[in-house]
C-alpha cells in the first residue's frame, strides 16, 4: 500500500506543479503542432502525399515533443538537490521511479492525441478504420517511450551531460517502437483486413515488458549511484 | 616476465594475423562471380563476429558489475565497448566498399545492415556517455545498467529491421562454400579473435593503470 501511496504522490506533485506552471505541456503541444507545419512546408502541400506519410510524421513528432517533456522531467529535482532527499525518504526507489513514469507517460498521450488531432484536420485524415486497435498503440507506444524515456533522463541528470546527450541516447533505442508504431498505425489507420499489424503490436508489447522490468530492476541502483 | 609475455603476445598476435590474410589473400581462390572484391570478406566477416563477442563481453560484465560491483568489470566493459565499436565500424565501411561492386550501391535499407549501424550508435552512445561522467564509481554505476538495456535491445532491433526489409545474403553454409575459402575464413576468424583480445587487454591495462594514477594523486592530496 505504502507502494502505490508513494508513487501516486510523486504523480500528484508532478502534476500539481505542471499545473500551476504549464510550463511543459505548453511548450512541447506547441512544438508538436509546429512540426506538423514545419513537415508540410518541408514536403509540399500535397494531401495525397501528406496522408500517405502521417503515421510516421505522427510518431516523430511525438518523439521530438517527448524528448524535451522528457528533458525537464527531473529538472526540479536535480536543483538544490531535492533528488537525493527524495532518495532518503524510507520509500521504495522503484515507486518513485514508476511515479515519474506514469507523469511523463501521461504527457505522451497528450501529446499524441492532440497531434493526431491537428494532423487530421492539416493533412485531411480520414476518421481511423480500426480506432481501438489505434488506441490499443498509442498507449503501448507512448508507455515504451515514456519507460525508456524516464530511465535515460535519470540517467543523464545524474551526470553533467545535459541536453543533446537524450535524444543521442534515447533515440536508437526506440528504433524498434519506432518502426513497429509507425507500420501499426498505418494498417489502424487505413484499415487493415488481413490482420497485418498484429506482429507489430506482439512486438510492441514484447518490447514493453522487457524493458518496464529492465528498467524497474536498475532503477534503485540508478536513483542511488 | 610479464614484459616478454606482453611483447611474446604482440608478435603472435600480428603474426597470426598476418599469416591469416596472406593466406586469404593469395592462397584461397577468386569468387566465381564477384572475382578478387570477395577477398574483401576475410576481414568482414571475422570483424562482424568478433564484434559481436565484444558486445557479449560487454553485457556479461555488466550484469558481473551489478552484481559484484567490482571496478574489474567496469574497466572491461568499457574496453570490450570500445574495441566493439572499431570492428562494427570496420565491418560496416568495408561492407560498403564491397557492397558498391556487388550491388551497384554503397548502401542499402537491409536488415542486417541497417542493425549494425544501430548498433555502432547504440555503443558509440554508451562510449559518449561514459565520457560525460567524471567519477569513476558513479560512471560504473550508471552504465553497467546501460550497458544491460542495450545488449537486450539488439535481438529486437534485428527482428524489428527483419521485418521491416531484407536483401543480405543469407550465410552460406560450410558445405557450400569451397573448402579453401571455408579455412582462409576460420584463420581469419581465429585472428581477429587474437587481435580482439589484444586490444581488450590493452585498453583494460590503460584504464587501470589511469585508476592507479588517479588514486595516487588523490593520495598526494589528501
Amino acid at each position: 500500500m505504502n507502494f502505490i501511496r508513494c508513487l501516486a504522490a510523486i504523480c500528484h506533485k508532478d502534476l500539481l506543479s505542471e499545473l500551476r506552471k504549464r510550463e511543459t505541456l505548453n511548450s512541447i503541444l506547441f512544438f508538436g503542432i509546429l512540426i506538423i507545419f514545419l513537415f508540410s512546408f518541408a514536403i509540399g502541400p500535397e494531401t495525397a502525399l501528406l496522408k500517405k506519410l502521417a503515421p510516421g510524421l505522427l510518431w516523430l513528432v511525438v518523439l521530438f515533443s517527448a524528448v524535451l517533456a522528457l528533458d525537464r522531467s527531473f529538472q526540479a529535482e536535480a536543483e538544490e538537490g531535492c533528488l537525493d532527499r527524495l532518495i532518503l525518504y524510507s520509500v521504495s526507489h522503484r515507486a518513485i521511479f514508476l511515479g515519474k513514469l506514469f507523469t511523463n507517460f501521461l504527457f505522451v498521450l497528450i501529446v499524441q492525441t492532440v497531434v493526431l488531432l491537428m494532423m487530421m484536420v492539416l493533412y485531411d485524415l480520414d476518421v481511423p478504420k480500426e480506432p481501438w486497435n489505434l488506441v490499443l498503440i498509442f498507449l503501448l507506444g507512448d508507455l515504451g517511450i515514456a519507460t525508456l524515456g524516464t530511465f535515460y533522463a535519470l540517467l543523464i541528470t545524474k551526470t553533467r551531460a545535459r541536453q543533446v546527450m537524450l535524444p543521442l541516447l534515447l533515440f536508437p533505442m526506440l528504433i524498434p517502437l519506432l518502426l513497429a508504431c509507425v507500420f501499426a498505425t498505418q494498417y489502424a489507420l487505413e484499415g487493415d483486413p488481413f490482420l497485418q499489424a498484429r506482429p507489430w503490436i506482439e512486438m510492441l508489447f514484447v518490447f514493453d515488458s522487457i524493458f518496464l522490468s529492465a528498467c524497474l530492476l536498475t532503477a534503485g541502483l540508478l536513483l542511488e549511484a | 616476465m610479464k614484459k616478454i609475455f606482453q611483447y611474446g603476445s604482440l608478435i603472435v598476435a600480428i603474426g597470426f594475423f598476418i599469416f591469416a590474410q596472406w593466406w586469404g589473400l593469395f592462397r584461397s581462390p577468386p569468387d566465381a562471380q564477384m572475382g578478387e572484391v570477395q577477398k574483401l570478406m576475410y576481414v568482414h566477416v571475422p570483424a562482424a563476429w568478433n564484434s559481436f563477442i565484444a558486445y557479449s563481453i560487454v553485457f556479461i560484465s555488466s550484469i558481473l558489475y551489478l552484481v559484484r560491483k567490482k571496478m574489474f568489470w567496469d574497466h572491461l566493459a568499457a574496453s570490450s565497448a570500445e574495441v566493439g565499436c572499431v570492428l562494427t565500424a570496420l565491418t560496416l565501411s568495408l561492407g560498403s566498399i564491397w557492397g558498391r561492386p556487388t550491388w551497384g550501391v554503397w548502401w542499402t535499407w537491409d536488415a542486417r545492415l541497417t542493425t549494425t549501424a544501430i548498433l555502432l550508435f547504440l555503443y558509440v552512445g554508451y562510449l559518449a556517455f561514459r565520457a560525460f561522467v567524471d567519477d569513476r564509481e558513479k560512471r560504473a554505476r550508471l552504465s553497467a545498467p546501460l550497458g544491460l538495456l542495450i545488449f537486450l535491445n539488439v535481438p529486437i532491433v534485428y527482428f524489428s529491421v527483419k521485418w521491416w526489409r531484407t536483401l543480405h545474403q543469407v550465410q552460406s553454409s560450410p558445405s557450400t562454400v569451397d573448402p579453401q575459402m571455408v579455412l582462409s575464413l576460420r584463420l581469419n576468424a581465429v585472428a581477429f579473435l587474437f587481435i580482439l583480445i589484444l586490444f581488450i587487454y590493452y585498453r583494460f591495462h590503460l584504464s587501470r593503470l589511469k585508476e592507479k594514477i588517479e588514486n595516487q594523486i588523490m593520495g598526494e592530496i589528501q
